[in-house]
């Protein structure tokens, strides 16, 4: 069984549009399933807006899911509540992508750091702050910033507060949302170091979460692309990136800018802005952008289908679906 | 001639009663329809220096202590206020990281632009509302005459970003400074405005200093690039010998330090410590602290006492290292 | 820095503050003094400096005898108004305390909740918004005190001021001045809280398994602190001109002397030139207000976060 599994997670925000009018539906987690095993990293890769980062809120229960299920362990996340859903959160964190905004301006590392230890260990004060020194210790900080305040602190630093304050529990499951995309090309590359250094000692699965492809083909085994909502390919990260199969991820790879100034491949630059997802266009979220669309894509959406011939790579495309009927 | 020089420039800040220094004697030059690209991380003085190009810093707390810049034939630090006040209409425009915050949010997005017009071309020009239109047009905003009605929040990002740029051209500038143009927008959106942007230089000749951290971006857009690192200019070269056999350290461990597609996933290849601010920039080369040469490892070596110059390693290539022969 | 010590540093180095502050400190001493020393002429049964006067020597202009003159009763203007003190700083200490409560609680409530007790607390807030302050000082106070409430709650009320050792008038004015001076901490605490709660550090205490309360009560309040002490500021020096007014117009403090009753006396004769007890009153007054202004601006600035380095 793997650890984390998410079947079917819908994650709708109401809109109000008027008096008589019936609310709408911002549909920003529209159907996600996936499943994560011990000590993998899944990327999942989008632009603004496509929901990932309300997808990873979700799975950390930030966000109230509408409907689907959240298994951690066998535990099913999206029905606890209160007191249950604090004590489980022992076993699932998060590393936030502001580096300024995550950490209380007004709490020193120590009692940030000493908080967390309370609440879910039973380790008297001076085991605490042994566990504490242990813990910055892992991210590459000494003792004696424990008595110092966010503000005391640069960009990367604070990062890697945060990632001690997450690994603080000995979670099973950390969700990264975006935790390098705020940080300088230098400190961004020791910062994905030390996140890949973790995962090796301690076996914690990640959840990561990143617009740039880039680092996240760098950092994950498996891949998944959102679009509008909803999963549009996933397989692994070598796979995905070296052969994308939906137009989508096509794009986004054809994107990003290279370093080689000869490989000035060609761009594939799509028309238009992401469609808002309180009014997702009919048929396949991504027809209205795609070069590549069939009458079929206007119509009806595709299901998220495994390729015929490789492992593990799914997409949800037509055009895919036609290459199955011949395979 | 070149278009723009630059030579010598070092712009301090009044911070809590002291000097300190965000860009020290930094020099290059842009030509006619060139794209130049200044790369570095935050705090290196990158923006800065763009600001100065047509002193838009705020004087205090910024000071030009040194150095001299000439645009088309200018000095432009020595101008009075109104022939800034011409430069700045006519010479170079701008466009930042956040359309949001330049664009008016309570006026028309076309009002704004005739502004620009109306401003840039007096005189010149006895159809503004036509010029307005035509430039939105050739931004890529599609039915230029409905959206000019919109406000600034009905527009994406990348739409916003496509005004910024309408507004800049207005004028006919001969430098275009875009600082940091993309950062805020999503790759596919970068690649449209990127797009425009190669556009712009090509159809117009127009010049663009592109500002940005991304190195991807430099590789496909410039021709030339200068490196800065802690308020200095380490490097300047043409982008192909910059990437394939960059000389200065910083330049060589920045580009390790970017995870590439398809590469095998070792050890990202990481800058030790951490940017340092201009309060603590170390003496000697500001780099040594953080370089991993020979030289710099030493102890009281040349690289913690002398700042190393500014010279021409090879035809066109530029760099500031002691390490350099 | 976040450290107490360096936050007194920062805010006396502005040298308009650090003055204010001295005056309040004085303020205060002598409001000390005097109740140690009421309380003492209380427990002897003598009648205290401020409270003796010679009818013969009543309007007298200031002399070397009486510095400020005498009053109708022939009392000792510079004592009474030196003793107004006291009743200003309790008015306002115990004013503004009770507003900067019910402010932060409610409007933390309201933000933090949000949904009901948002619209609730919104509705509340609203309704005291629009009535005049004075006007519902005046009514509560009357309220209480003339029984038109219930004559039972009017005697209760009697005996627990009795049992404070205050006047009555005073317990009217503290309550009315706490229940109203609380709307505009209210609002501002409500939209803190309401954007506090969506930053990524109370987002994260939340993932971390932090309870809502201690939520509350660790995070978000030491972030709402700078505001609550600022306003308490203000605040204070609206309950000291509140309470000369509200007592101007006889309706707050009786057996006390007070700043507002000195001056609805010393008017009446002031068109025939008896103007030190005004005088003495307002400049006592004044001179308590403005350092709390002074005061409430600079601890704005020191306690901003924003400005922190």
């Amino acid at each position: 069984m793997p650890l984390l599994e998410v079947k079917d997670l819908k994650t709708w925000y109401e809109v109000k549009s008027g008096w008589l009018k019936p609310s709408k539906f911002v549909r920003a987690v529209d159907g996600v399933s996936l499943s994560l095993e011990k000590g993998e990293t899944l990327g999942l890769v989008g632009e603004s807006g496509c929901g990932k980062s309300t997808l990873g809120r979700s799975i950390v229960r930030l966000e109230e899911p509408k409907s689907g299920e959240i298994n951690l362990r066998g535990v099913n996340l999206a029905t606890l509540k209160g007191r249950s859903l604090r004590t489980a959160r022992k076993r699932f964190q998060m590393i936030f992508q502001d580096p300024y905004g995550s950490l209380n301006p007004r709490m020193s590392v120590e009692k940030m750091l000493d908080e967390v230890l309370y609440i879910h260990t039973t380790l008297d004060k001076p085991a605490r702050l042994q566990r504490m020194v242990e813990l910055l210790g892992m991210v590459g900080l000494g003792k004696e910033q424990l008595g110092r305040y966010p503000h005391q602190f640069s960009g990367g630093q604070r990062q890697r507060i945060g990632i001690a304050r997450a690994l603080a529990v000995e979670p099973d499951l950390i969700v990264a949302d975006e935790p390098v995309s705020a940080l300088d090309v230098s400190v961004q590359a020791q910062i994905v170091n030390l996140l890949m250094e973790v995962q090796r000692e301690t076996g914690v699965a990640f959840l990561f979460i990143a617009h740039d492809l880039a680092v996240v083909e760098h950092i994950s085994d498996r891949i998944m692309v959102m679009y509008l909502g909803k999963i549009v390919e996933s397989g692994s990260a070598s796979a995905v990136c070296a052969s994308p199969a939906h137009p989508y991820t096509e794009a986004l790879l054809s994107a990003v800018p290279v370093l080689d100034p000869e490989t000035k491949k060609r761009r594939i630059v799509l028309p238009g802005d992401v469609p808002s997802p309180l009014d997702p266009p009919k048929g396949c979220p991504f027809h209205p952008r795609c070069p590549k669309a069939l009458g079929k894509c206007r119509i009806e959406a595709p299901e998220l289908i495994p390729l015929p011939s490789k492992n593990n790579h799914s997409v949800a495309c037509h055009l895919h679906a036609n290459e199955e009927s011949i395979g | 001639m070149s278009l723009l020089e630059v030579d010598n420039l070092s712009i301090d800040f009044m911070v809590d009663g002291c000097w300190l220094p965000a860009v020290s004697d930094v020099s290059f030059t842009l030509e006619r329809g060139e794209v130049l690209s200044i790369v570095g991380e935050s705090g290196c003085g990158k923006s800065v220096t763009c600001l100065s190009l047509a002193r838009l810093l705020p004087e205090p707390p910024a000071r030009y202590s040194s150095g001299q810049i000439t645009l088309a034939g200018e000095a432009v630090l020595q101008s009075s206020p109104r022939a800034l006040r011409e430069i700045r209409r006519r010479r170079i425009s701008y466009i930042f990281q956040e359309p949001t915050a330049s664009l008016n949010p309570v006026f028309r997005v076309g009002d704004q632009i005739l502004e620009a017009v109306e401003l840039r071309e007096k005189g010149k020009n006895n159809d503004p509302r036509g010029k307005t239109l035509e430039l939105l047009s050739q931004v890529g905003i599609p039915e230029p005459a409905t959206t000019a009605k919109r406000y600034p929040h009905e527009l994406s990002g990348g739409m916003q970003q496509r005004i910024m740029i309408a507004m800049a051209l207005a004028g006919d500038p001969d430098v275009l400074v875009a600082d940091e143009p993309t950062t805020a927008l999503d790759v596919t959106i970068q690649a449209q405005i990127l797009d425009l942007l190669a556009k712009i230089n090509h159809e117009r000749n127009m010049a663009i200093i592109l500002v940005t951290h991304n190195l991807g971006i430099v590789a496909d857009m410039a021709q030339r690039v200068v490196v800065m690192y802690a308020g200095k200019a380490v490097e300047a070269a043409d982008t192909e010998t910059l990437l394939r056999h960059p000389a200065h350290p910083y330049t060589k461990a920045l580009l390790r330090a970017v995870p590439k597609i398809g590469h095998p996933k070792e050890t990202l290849a990481t800058i030790p410590g951490n940017v340092p601010s201009p309060r603590d920039f170390p003496p000697g080369c500001r780099f040594h602290g953080r370089c991993v040469e020979a030289l710099a490892l030493e102890k009281d070596s040349t690289c913690a006492t002398r700042a190393p110059e500014w010279r021409e390693i090879a035809k066109g290539h530029h760099a500031a290292c002691h390490c350099l022969k | 820095m976040t450290t107490s010590g360096g936050f007194l540093k920062r805010l006396l180095s502005n040298k308009i503050a650090a003055v204010a502050s001295c005056v309040l400190v004085a303020y205060v001493a002598a409001g000390v003094c005097e109740e140690a020393y009421a309380i003492a002429c209380r427990a002897s049964g003598s009648t205290p400096i401020y409270g003796r006067g010679n009818i013969k020597e009543r309007y007298e202009p200031p002399s070397e005898k009486h510095w400020m003159g005498t009053d109708y009763a022939g009392k000792d203007v510079f004592w009474k108004a030196l003793f107004g003190i006291r009743t200003a700083l309790k008015v306002g200490l115990i004013g503004a305390a009770l507003a900067s409560t019910i402010g932060l609680a409610l409007g933390v409530a309201a933000g933090y909740l949000g949904g009901k007790t948002d619209k609730v607390v919104v509705w509340i807030y609203s309704v005291f918004a629009s009535i005049p302050t004075l006007l519902f000082i005046l009514a509560f106070a009357l309220l209480l005190r003339r029984g038109f409430l219930s004559p039972a709650l009017a005697k209760g009320f009697e005996s627990i001021s009795d049992s404070l050792g205050t006047d009555p008038g005073m317990m009217a004015l503290y309550l009315g001045i706490g229940m109203t001076g609380w709307v505009s901490l209210c609002k501002v605490a409500r939209g803190e809280t309401a954007r506090l709660k969506h930053t990524d550090y109370i987002q994260a205490a939340k993932t971390v398994g932090v309870s809502p309360v201690r939520i509350v009560l660790k995070h978000l309040l030491p972030n709402l602190l700078h505001v609550a002490i600022v306003y308490f500021t203000i605040r204070f020096a609206y309950a000291v001109m509140t309470e000369v007014i509200v007592s101007y117009l006889g309706l707050g403090v009786q057996l006390e002397p007070s700043w507002g009753v000195m001056i609805a006396h010393g008017q009446q004769r002031l068109w025939r030139g008896v103007w030190w007890e005004v005088g003495a009153a307002t400049i006592f007054m004044f001179f308590l207000v403005l350092p709390l202004h002074v005061l409430g601006d600079a601890l704005r600035d020191a306690l901003d976060p924003r400005l922190k380095r």
